[in-house]
């Protein structure tokens, strides 16, 4: 039997039967639960008119009301102009920096790089209430000067605000994407045709930009399913504007009077369908693109344009993005954390700046608590993920167990479940399964460990494809048992992997909103949670205090990480 | 099934209630004589000793849910844990619906985490008809006006909020007053006025005091002037304060006189007649974590030293022992006191008022 001359191949001593059922068995189980019944029962639930999946009584009432809801065209137009528009904009600022970084010669390329980072650690409820601070029609810095001088202001309760914000956002995942295909690409025909002395522009059109298309396409696939799945900006821009998208719709069918589960969970699945279909679509571009190998793994040194007068502009508009990207956002927060009601600078509130704020989350319990919550959440559920995922990976890509494909599938499957969705599937295996877990961390740790799983098999199957089985077959020939090569031999060589994918599941725990909104109580609130309340509560002075203090923390951790994991953190 | 037929025969009474009340009826100040007597002989101190006890014995602890804001809670909570030391109140702090979505779930996923909930009282009646408190008659019911209370012991309110235009005195259009809410008609006020998206309740107090028909004209009229759609009272006053819009349909008047008074904004309120009053009500859990504990803070909160730590924020308490700290509040015109009966059309009232403003 395969099962057991592989077993037997990679060391394990136990009987073929025992390695099976515990190994693929527990993992499949543990997976399982972990996607698959969370998943049916949001179906169940929304095809349900009772109040548990143990009450099941069908209807397609809920669908009936979000398919033939006269308002639905108008949810499904604003969702999905929200995730291209946004997906655009993303695309475009990042792919802008990441050509001028990689691909031109302008000067600072390492600082730049940097610089496009720092967005990336700022959560997005912080991000957003920068924005809102900045660009609120009245009240907003930049739209007083421009009401001032104009007459007219912008409105950032409005589709293009929410688009504004939101791709502003994930500008630098696009960065990093397309920095990434730009430093890989093979340089050779863009060199052919500079010497056939097409000009720069025709090079581009022609040459780099057909190369680069099934590059761009999964970015901008990767951009959309983001931003359609994202929560901070639908809630805190677009409720206010009236602009509903499928997140905050979730949310409002459950904040109404009565609560209306059933619905939420079919807002739930169509915003799934959506989700998983713009993964689908990603994938068959992608399996596509092999004929483009020119954007290869090889360590290719493409030659950089020279911009020649351009430079300036380059320096200008990276620049620019650095301060409205950057410093504006930080500068606001920074502001407003030293006032007690928020009002557009003058020189009187100037002279009424405080430490109240400051004063308020140092002494606040539930903060303190949200933020001890927001580290043991972060530090658990990136080990849970990353030690699952280790053990997972192994049995994918070492062993030819039966089943192991679905393992791979089972892990890789949360990558489609928008957070909020992950939230409200979880409250209807909490209202069927009588285990007590909600309003605990242990409800937030069965969300955090799912939405992340993905990350970490991707980093742990990665890794231990480099490794060659000859090294753990020695350790079988020295008469090593399955454990003692698994954490002895194969471990220390996943170290680097295993590192990165801890580091970045922590750090992406800490910013954690769209799941933890609807499953915490007063003892499981976490960070972005307690920011968000806070908002409900009109507190945005402390709020503000409490994202200048959440940016100084996850600048700390990265920087304490880095030093601690060296180049593999770096390279997470 | 008697479960069921509890619920049908509450939706009835309900009914009959409503039927019975259409016409706007201006509702006895908060200095009205209460007749509800305790259940106990005991007096509120002794009661409140006893609980004491019992409440430490248990653990110390209370879970409270309100829609206090953070700020005022911690403000009023702090008394009672000064005076009865040992004790630790968690408040979780949500809007209304929020907070009722959050108890609704609790309970549904089996768990009982709260031990009192203290918000308006359409939300606090729906928690009671769903069977998620139990009665209790605190030893100081007989201080509080009947519409504070309900005479099973169902529920009983601490505070009320009266609902009133605010309005930001700066930003307030030249030649523009506002006394009523016909006022937020003015075309002047497009894009200048703000509305809590869950103020149904406003809608269906207002269609007492105005008729069916001119209470849809004016929300229709206001829907006009596109307000902006806002969660939660506090954020909505804090914005009119900081010049974001120069009008709301309904603010807490507590906020709006902390802006004005303590604050120095330029903030003022319509002095509508009659004053819309929201009760906020209490009840108690059916399944209290913290038996002793969440009758403890029950008793002290509608106490005359839990009403004057209420006062102390600004906000108005519900007996008629203890004056209000800014009776400019509420001395210029009758009180409407939002009850139970308003309820009966509560699902008209908030379709009417989602389709008007907008709300998905």
């Amino acid at each position: 039997m395969a099962a057991t001359t592989v077993a037997r191949r990679a060391g394990i001593r136990l009987p073929a039967w025992r390695a099976d059922i515990l190994i693929v068995g527990a993992a499949a189980l543990l997976l399982g639960y972990l996607t698959i019944v969370p998943l049916a029962m949001l179906l169940l639930g929304s095809l349900s008119s009772g109040s548990s999946a143990l009450d099941f009584r069908f209807t397609l009432q809920n669908f009936q009301r979000v398919l033939t809801d006269q308002a639905s065209l108008e949810l499904l137009a604003n969702s999905v102009m929200y995730g291209f528009g946004s997906a655009l904009l993303a695309f475009a600022i990042g792919t802008g920096v990441a050509w001028a970084v990689e691909r031109s010669d302008v000067p600072g390329r390492s600082i730049w790089y940097g610089l496009a980072l720092v967005p990336l650690i700022v959560p997005g409820i912080v991000h957003t209430i920068a924005w809102l601070f900045l660009l609120s029609p009245e009240i907003g810095w930049i739209n007083t000067p421009l009401k001032a001088l104009f007459g007219f202001s912008l409105s950032v309760y409005s589709l293009p605000g929410m688009i504004w914000i939101e791709g502003l956002h994930t500008a630098p995942l696009a960065f990093v994407l397309m920095s990434a295909a730009f430093r890989t690409m093979d340089p050779s025909l863009e060199e052919a045709a500079a010497t056939s002395r097409a000009d720069p522009w025709k090079t581009f059109r022609r040459i780099t930009l057909p190369l680069l298309l099934p590059t761009a396409a999964s970015v901008l696939l990767i951009l959309f399913v983001r931003a359609i799945e994202g929560f901070e900006v639908p809630a805190i821009i677009g409720l206010p504007g009236r602009i509903y998208v499928y997140t905050s719709r979730i949310y409002t069918s459950l904040n109404q009077y009565p609560p209306n589960f059933g619905l939420s969970a079919a807002y739930g699945a169509i915003l799934l369908f959506i989700s998983v279909g713009g993964l689908l679509i990603h994938n068959r571009v992608t399996r596509g693109s092999e004929r483009y190998a020119t954007v290869t793994g090889k360590a290719y040194r493409p030659r950089r344009v020279e911009l020649g007068r351009l430079r300036v502009i380059a320096i200008g508009a990276l620049v620019s993005y650095a301060i409205v990207a950057i410093a504006l956002p930080l500068l606001v927060l920074l502001y407003a954390s030293f006032v007690r009601i928020y009002t557009v600078p003058s020189l009187e509130t100037l002279g009424e700046l405080t430490l109240r704020n400051y004063t308020f989350i140092a002494t606040d319990e539930l903060t303190r608590r949200a933020l001890g919550n927001s580290l043991l959440l972060g530090a658990a559920s990136a080990t849970v993920v990353v030690a699952l995922t280790a053990v997972i990976a192994w049995v994918t890509i070492r062993t030819r167990l039966p089943g192991r494909g679905v393992l791979d599938f089972l892990a890789f499957v949360p990558i489609t479940i928008p957070g909020i969705v992950l939230g409200i599937s979880l409250l209807w295996v909490y209202f069927t399964i009588p285990i007590r877990i909600y309003g605990t961390l242990w409800i937030l740790l069965v969300a955090y460990v799912t939405r992340y799983l993905p990350y970490g098999i991707r980093s742990a199957s990665g890794g231990i494809v480099q490794i060659h089985r000859e090294l753990e077959e020695a350790a079988a020939a020295a008469g090593a048992r399955w454990w003692p090569t698994f954490t002895q031999v194969l471990l220390p060589l996943l170290r680097p992997a295993l590192i990165g994918a801890w580091v970045y599941i922590f750090i992406i725990s800490l910013r954690e909103l769209g799941s933890s909104i609807l499953l915490y109580s007063a003892d499981s609130v976490v960070l972005a949670v307690r920011i968000f309340d806070l908002r409900d509560s009109g507190n945005y002075t402390t709020i503000a205090a409490l994202s200048v203090f959440l940016i100084v923390l996850l600048v700390i951790l990265v920087a304490i990480l880095q030093r601690l994991g060296g180049r593999t953190v770096r390279e997470a | 099934m008697e479960r069921k037929l509890a619920t049908t025969l509450a939706v009835l009474g309900l009914l009959v209630a409503a039927c019975g009340g259409t016409t706007p009826v201006a509702q006895p100040s908060p200095t009205a004589t209460a007749t509800a007597k305790p259940t106990t002989t005991e007096s509120a101190d002794q009661v409140m000793a006893r609980l004491y006890e019992a409440a430490k014995a248990e653990g110390g602890q209370v879970a409270f849910y309100s829609s206090t804001n953070t700020d005022d809670a911690k403000k009023i909570l702090p008394e009672f844990e000064k005076k009865f030391p040992g004790m630790k109140v968690t408040h979780t702090r949500k809007s209304g619906e929020a907070l009722v979505q959050q108890l609704v779930t609790e309970k549904k996923a089996g768990q009982d985490l709260y031990d009192v909930v203290e918000t308006n009282l359409f939300e606090v009646a729906f928690v009671v008809e769903q069977g998620y408190t139990q009665k209790y008659v605190t030893a100081s019911a007989g201080d509080f006006p009947a519409d504070a209370r309900a005479t099973d012991g169902s529920w009983i309110a601490a505070r009320f909020n009266n609902d009133l235009p605010g309005i930001n005195t700066t930003k307030l259009p030249a030649g523009v007053t506002i006394k009523t809410w016909k006022d937020l008609c003015n075309p002047a006020l497009s894009g200048k006025i703000a509305v809590e998206q869950g103020d149904v309740v406003v809608y269906s107090a207002l269609r007492k005091i105005l008729g069916d028909a001119e209470a849809q004209n004016v929300l229709k009229c206001i829907a006009a002037n596109k307000p902006s759609l806002r969660s939660g009272h506090t954020d909505m006053a804090n914005l009119l304060a900081a010049g974001e819009f120069a009008v709301t349909l309904s603010s807490n008047g507590h906020r709006l006189a902390q802006l004005k008074y303590e604050e120095n904004k330029p903030i003022d309120w319509a002095k509508t007649d009659p004053i819309i009053t929201d009760v906020q009500a209490m009840a108690l859990s059916n399944k209290p974590k913290n038996p002793n504990g969440g009758k403890l803070l029950l008793e002290w909160l509608v106490s005359p030293d839990g009403q004057k730590a209420i006062a102390s924020t600004g906000r108005v308490p519900a007996s008629g022992k203890v004056p209000a700290k800014y009776p400019d509040l509420y001395n210029f015109g009758k009180l409407f006191f939002v009850n139970d009966a308003l309820r009966a059309d509560f699902t008209k009232d908030a379709d009417f008022w989602r389709a008007t403003l907008g709300i998905k």
